[in-house]
């Protein structure tokens, strides 16, 4: 708006009631984690090419004729 | 190398990334496979990923064969949908495997948390109770939550304070220690607990990077159990929060960035409300564009809500506000106490229609001045403190009903009748100093008031630079120079030693002065004098100019340009040339800075704002067209 140059006027201060920070509530004690389970992953996770070379390896030419 | 080797070295080394990574490509060529699921879910569980982990679970509960790891693979399964905050489901688990003898204590004890997370704290006490028969030391410390949520923190920290005597060192204990001293307001003790979780977590966890985002070195870190355990990021939280609450906002927003540093996809709720808080001052926009976010997703701290509204009408947007509380017109009366609640009302009332407020307002005054008497009589200190910051926002709402309509007048009696009351405090002193003030006439008891207000603080600086600028001006009318240069210096030596002593720390208090003053001589119509304390408020340009300043440099600059348009005065030729010196130094200098104020508005970034050197090109083209 238009008007002649004053004084500046000073920000009326107006208080206002006090925000709040927030805060984590205290941790309730549940379940213990779940334990690490131990496997033996090189008998599970061979591949089936793999555990067949494993297979045939433990073969020997006598086992040929029954094979077939 | 074998897989069980590799695998568990990524175990070992909380690789836990990889090894879902991993895990997953096994699952897709022997599904169904007992160990690839378990260990997937394990390392799901590790990351905080719990419905993925509860997932896996569930798989591997229905693939089992044997009853009692079945039975073991649905704990997990339960106990991991309660992670992932899926609460009905997890309780709906926990009752198909209802009573189990092995699983019994660890059943009460998942339905105690779940109870508890509920806010069902009654069913939490009873499920907590089937459990303490077995001796288990976890039951005190959900007691200790139970009570902390039922507000009896005194009892709560008791009971904490004898599970840390029982069972050592636990960073979430100390935590929960601190927090009880903190709701108590036993900063100090609060602040022990946390000095020693943290430092507590930099020798045992420096891979965590305490402190690294304050120093500016940018890494980053993952939410993980690891994490959790150590409390860190609860602490730091908690520190800003006892900071904020002190004032300290300089240490608060520290603690903020000292906490372990994270990217912001994985902020938590509670982190980004603080930050919000901290930078409303400096970002109001990103402010209130996270306050609403967290409101929006409806998970974030009950806090947000409440601090969101307040926000809003303290930067005058009284519609967004008014349509926050009408979107969420359902759990306002939870949010907000009903105190706060009718202030809200009443200063958003003011927009549409002043009397209606006004009578609001008077009324929630007259309740407030009836309760000061009766405590006066009783000489209860600390409630009267309390109730003084209730009343202060009332009567200053009340009495800015009168000072927007300037009807200074008004104002003052408003004021002057709740002398008795608030007599001391200094934004009711800072009022009552600005009315006298605008009045025009009185300056010399203005002048007072401000007077009051420097002997008071501890350093000059502490005053606000209004405050300065206007008793120098009562100064200046009341020719009394010679204390208003007093002052100046006082002023300009205070700035000196703090540019030395601190030289991040920015003020614009001499600026300030300068500026008022200024304005004073151009709205006197003394140009000459005027325009040279303005151009001297803002040197170096490069350091002073804010939107804020600004803004009082263009409304001189305009009003000299209208005049000598309008040929009532007339300024010596090198005025107006340090004019157009100065506006092309604002011009060079200007180029990021707003020329009007972030009020949180403009949160788009569309349109792009005006700037400071936009402007100063148009006042220098008028300036051009003056002299043709």
């Amino acid at each position: 708006k238009h008007e002649p140059l004053g004084l500046i006027r000073p920000h009326f201060e107006s208080p206002f009631p006090p925000l709040t920070p927030a805060v984590f509530p205290p941790q309730f004690r549940a379940l213990k984690d779940p334990g690490l389970e131990l496997f033996d992953l090189d008998e599970e996770f061979s591949s089936q090419m793999e555990r067949l070379a494993q297979l045939t390896n433990k073969c020997t030419d006598e086992d040929l004729e029954y094979f077939i | 190398m074998g897989y069980t080797r590799v695998v568990y070295e990524l175990f070992r080394d909380s690789r836990y990334e990889e090894a879902v990574g991993f895990l997953g490509d096994q699952l897709q060529t022997n599904p169904g496979s007992r160990p690839a699921l378990s260990l997937l879910a394990y390392a799901h569980y590790r990351l905080q990923d719990y419905v993925n982990a509860a997932n896996c679970y569930e798989q591997l509960a229905m693939l089992s064969i044997d009853e009692k790891t079945a039975n073991q693979y649905r704990l997990h399964y339960a106990n991991s949908l309660y992670q992932a905050s899926l609460f009905d489901e997890a309780y709906k688990v926990t009752l198909q495997m209802a009573d189990l003898t092995d699983f019994k204590l660890s059943l009460h004890k998942l339905r105690a948390a779940i109870e508890y997370s509920r806010d069902d704290l009654s069913s939490a006490s009873k499920e907590l109770q089937a459990a303490e028969d077995q001796g288990d030391p976890d039951v005190q410390v959900n007691h200790a939550c139970i009570l902390f949520k039922e507000n009896k923190f005194e009892d709560a920290k008791k009971k904490l304070q004898s599970a840390m005597q029982a069972q050592g060192y636990s960073a979430q204990l100390y935590y929960a220690a601190a927090l009880c001293c903190y709701k108590l307001k036993q900063y100090p003790q609060a602040l022990k607990h946390i000095a020693d979780i943290i430092e507590r977590g930099i020798r045992e966890h420096p891979e965590l990077s305490v402190g690294m985002a304050t120093e500016g070195i940018e890494v980053h870190v993952r939410n993980s159990a690891v994490l959790r355990d150590t409390a860190l990021i609860e602490a730091f939280n908690l520190k800003a929060a006892i900071e904020f609450e002190l004032k300290n906002l300089s240490a608060a927003k520290e603690a903020l960035t000292d906490m372990p540093p994270r990217a912001q996809q994985d902020i938590d709720a509670v982190s980004l409300h603080n930050q919000a808080l901290i930078q409303v001052e400096s970002a109001p926009s990103s402010s209130f564009d996270k306050l609403h976010f967290l409101v929006e997703q409806g998970t974030g701290p009950q806090e947000a809500f409440a601090n969101l509204v307040l926000l809003y009408c303290r930067f005058e947007h009284y519609d967004l506000a008014a349509d926050l509380l009408a979107e969420h017109a359902d759990i306002v009366h939870l949010m907000l106490s009903s105190h706060v609640q009718s202030f809200l009302e009443a200063v958003i009332a003011c927009q549409t229609s002043p009397d209606e407020a006004y009578q609001k307002l008077d009324e929630m005054a007259h309740r407030h001045t009836e309760v000061f008497r009766r405590l006066k009589k009783s000489s209860a200190d600390a409630e009267y403190e309390e109730e003084l910051k209730k009343y202060m926002p009332v009567l200053m709402a009340q009495a800015k009903i009168h000072w927007e309509l300037e009807n200074y007048v008004q104002v003052e009696k408003l004021c002057k009748k709740s002398l008795e009351f608030c007599g001391e405090q200094e934004s009711w002193k800072t009022n009552v100093a600005h009315v006298l003030f605008m009045q025009g006439d009185r300056f010399k008891e203005a002048s007072s008031f401000y007077e009051s207000l420097l002997k008071n603080a501890p350093n000059i600086l502490d005053v606000p630079a209004v405050v300065l600028a206007n008793l120098c001006v009562c100064y200046i009318m009341t020719s009394r120079n010679e204390e208003a240069e007093e002052l100046m210096r006082r002023i300009e030596q205070a700035e000196e030693q703090l540019a030395y002593t601190k030289p991040e720390d920015k003020v614009y208090h001499l600026c300030i002065v300068n500026l008022v003053i200024g304005t004073l001589y151009c709205a006197k119509g003394n140009y000459d004098f005027g325009v040279s304390r303005i151009i001297k408020s803002i040197e170096p340009v490069s350091k002073k100019l804010s939107p804020d300043t600004w803004f009082y440099v263009k409304r001189c600059f305009l009003s000299l340009i209208e005049n000598l348009t309008k040929k009532v005065i007339v300024v010596r030729d090198a005025v107006v040339h340090d004019c157009r010196v100065f506006l092309s130094q604002c011009e060079i200098f200007g180029g990021d800075i707003r020329a009007s104020v972030d009020d949180g508005r403009n949160t788009s970034g569309l349109i792009p704002a005006a700037t400071v050197t936009s402007e100063a090109r148009l006042l220098l083209a008028l300036f051009a067209l003056i002299n043709e």
